[in-house]
């Protein structure tokens, strides 16, 4: 019973992987990708990509001039993975 | 200004290869690098987008895409913790012997 | 001032966020205090004060949103103002939610004092739970679609572990990998809609990606993107066939981590795709397909929920059910069917809440979850039994109980935007399934079995918090103008008040 329900399980993993394949190959080939189709007046934003050399240090100082938010909200984030692997790895004893 | 075409044929083969990870092996540690392909797979098209405007680089999908891989980091290692976990009980990392919760 | 100022000037987050974010960060400390200076039960004290907190916050926040003229605050970091920045964007939709995940946190807080109290790592339990609310306070708050990335990934980061809490048995940790496998998975679905977003766009600021692509037609890229966003925001609010990782996880889980989870975190993932779809799409797009969700959420749930032996197991059914229903009010997509999907989000958390804390102190005293075992209990537990029932009734729908209100105007708003068979099927779907309720109540009071007839009723904060819960849901069942006021203008704010939404940022 659960042989047939993994070959079942695999027959329809397959199918669906086929077809979402051919679904994204037609979406790609037959249909351009939007690239910025929609966008308002965002040009300031961008950084011009002609001195090679300098290009990791100004995209980097976008994280810290801009994101900073997102920053604090993922030091949060990693306290919270901190615990959550000492709540998982520390011995369960009865009784604290 | 790079071709648009062969990332997107890219990030679908990624998406696809780690859907397939995730729902075909059955070894545990497996899944869990097909849930970090996928997540590799949106990070690529961040990043092959950025290059789209002609003779620029937007900084913005590099700070996103810095900031996906440390979340995504974390839930792999809880992930891992918990197949130690699964471990210390099954004694196996077979996803198929943890049918035990049924209906 | 709702914005506290720290470090140095510009260092503000919202209130509510702050108390929580850094009382989860001093939890860790406070247990390591508890080690050395052996105060007994001084993290559950910290844990219910910073709850307390967070209520009183929310309710500052609620005053300060109210006072402004389009009742729209930005509150950006460090001055970094959108849209190239991350901000959040607090409109009365985000207060009612932060509201809804404020009232049940103090609730299960007080309830996990006497529950969790002979289990080790508490530690890290009360500051997994501070997490978690802060995660979905987060999300209510955000602006951008990048913070609430972020935001999410807290929520799910903490509720995975804390599903897997009781890791000596081996059900809670084969639901939580489970758990954890299908909503990773779901993360990066959601990564990768919001990464064509951003092609599409150049941005991923809300109100700038709703001046811009909305009022667009639709291609088949953006059905792509609608698809993604179902799968990534669907997962997390247990939407069939995504669904399947419900079952497992709310029973396998702590009853008071299971009201949380049944009562705020499926109701966060669907605030999510509320927000998502609403901002990006116009409503007559998306409101066949999720029609079609909603009848297969609401169906599939109460069939199968009345299969089921384990008491809470039928409850986290019926949780799947309830998200069927509060689809119904999305697929309306007016005033009157998001007023019907707030009201049932808040009066759902309560219910379920209660429920699910009714019947975890029903299986903390009795050590069994089959219904079968349980039979009688409710002549030894009489108090923990009554309120059961009291939840029981809200959740079918009966009259005089909240649940009744916020059906009555779902199921209203599908039948003004003219689907007729949605209202009919919700109609019922909902009778059916006070089926399998009913058959619970009926066990209840049947007489004693041996296994039942030596308990006694539930230690007091148990009894006190399920007491309390069904007064309030009685009162706001047959007063219900207050939470339905508050519902209406958190949709008023989602709905009428887009214009407004994206001119505060825009300029």
């Amino acid at each position: 019973m659960s042989d047939k329900m993994t070959r079942y399980g695999t027959a329809v993993t397959a199918f669906v992987i086929v077809l979402s394949l051919l679904l994204f190959s037609w979406l790609t080939v037959d249909v351009e990708f939007p690239v910025f189709a929609y966008r308002g007046d965002l040009d300031w934003q961008l950084t011009p990509a002609e001195p090679f050399n300098d290009l990791g240090a100004s995209v980097s100082r976008f994280l810290w001039d801009h994101r900073a938010l997102d920053l604090t909200a993922q030091a949060f984030v990693l306290v919270a993975a901190v615990t959550c692997c000492l709540a998982l790895l520390k011995p369960d004893t009865e009784g604290s | 200004m790079l071709p648009l075409m062969p990332y997107l044929v890219a990030v679908a083969l990624m998406l696809v290869t780690g859907l397939g990870c995730l729902m075909i092996k059955r070894d545990m540690v497996r899944i869990l690098i097909g849930i970090e392909i996928m997540f590799n797979a949106a990070n690529l098209l961040f990043i092959s987008l950025s290059t789209q405007a002609a003779g620029f680089i937007d900084p913005f999908p590099h700070s996103v895409v810095m900031m996906a891989l440390v979340l995504d980091g974390t839930v792999i290692a809880v992930g891992l913790a918990m197949v130690m976990n699964v471990y210390k009980h099954y004694k196996t990392i077979d996803v198929r012997k943890l049918r035990r919760l049924r209906w | 001032m709702v914005a506290s100022e720290f470090i140095s000037q510009g260092f503000q987050l919202p209130l509510p966020l702050t108390v929580l974010l850094f009382g989860g960060l001093i939890a860790p400390i406070i247990g390591l205090l508890k080690e050395r200076v052996k105060i007994p039960r001084i993290q559950e004290a910290w844990m219910v004060l910073v709850a307390v907190a967070d209520l009183a916050s929310v309710y500052l926040l609620y005053q300060e949103v109210k006072a402004l003229p389009g009742e729209v605050l930005v509150m950006v970091l460090w001055g970094q103002s959108p849209p190239l920045g991350g901000c959040f964007e607090i409109d009365m939709l985000s207060v009612f939610m932060c509201g809804s995940i404020a009232v049940l946190g103090l609730l299960v807080a007080v309830y996990s004092v006497s529950y969790m109290e002979r289990e080790s790592r508490l530690t890290e339990f009360y500051t997994l739970v501070t997490f978690m609310m802060a995660g979905m306070t987060g999300i209510a708050l955000a602006g951008d679609f990048f913070t609430l990335f972020i935001f999410w990934e807290l929520m799910g980061l903490s509720s995975y572990v804390l599903v897997a809490f009781l890791k000596r048995s081996w059900g809670p940790i084969e639901a939580g990998f489970k758990y954890l496998a299908m909503s990773a998975a779901a993360g990066a679905f959601l990564l990768m809609s919001m990464a064509v977003l951003y092609g599409m766009t150049g941005t991923l600021n809300f109100a700038l990606i709703a001046a811009s692509l909305r009022v667009e037609t639709v291609t088949p890229w953006m059905m792509l993107l609608f698809s993604c966003m179902i799968i990534g925001f669907g997962v997390k609010s247990a939407i069939v066939p995504l669904h399947t990782w419900l079952p497992d996880a709310h029973p396998e889980a702590p009853s008071p981590i299971s009201a949380l989870l049944s009562g705020l975190v499926i109701e966060t993932g669907l605030y999510g795709l509320t927000r998502a779809l609403y901002l990006t799409f116009d409503p007559g797009f998306f409101q066949l397909p999720v029609a079609v969700l909603a009848v297969l959420t609401m169906s599939l749930a109460n069939v199968l929920a009345l299969l089921q032996t384990d008491i809470k197991r039928m409850l986290a059914y019926s949780s799947i059910a309830q998200i069927g229903y509060m689809l119904v009010g999305l697929s309306a997509g007016t005033v009157v069917g998001m007023q019907g999907l707030f009201l049932h989000v808040f009066n759902h958390s309560l219910m379920k809440g209660l429920a699910f804390l009714a019947s975890g102190s029903l299986v903390h005293v009795a050590h069994t979850r089959d219904i079968d075992e349980l039979k009688g209990v409710g002549r030894v537990m009489p108090l923990t039994s009554l309120t059961l029932f009291v939840a029981f009734l809200g959740l079918g729908g009966v009259p005089s109980t909240s649940g009744f209100v916020s059906k009555f105007i779902l199921f209203n708003s599908a039948i003004g935007v003219g689907l007729w068979w949605l209202a009919v099927l919700g109609v019922l779907n909902s009778a059916f399934s006070m089926a399998y309720y009913l058959r619970v109540m009926k066990n209840l009071v049947a007489e004693p079995s041996d296994r039942v007839k030596g308990l006694k009723e539930a230690p007091l904060p148990m009894v006190a918090v399920s007491v309390a819960m069904a007064v309030l849901i009685i009162i706001f069942g047959v007063w219900p103008q207050a939470t339905a006021d508050f519902a209406k203008k958190a949709a008023e704010a989602l709905v009428a008040n887009l214009d407004t939404y994206i001119r505060v940022i825009l300029g």
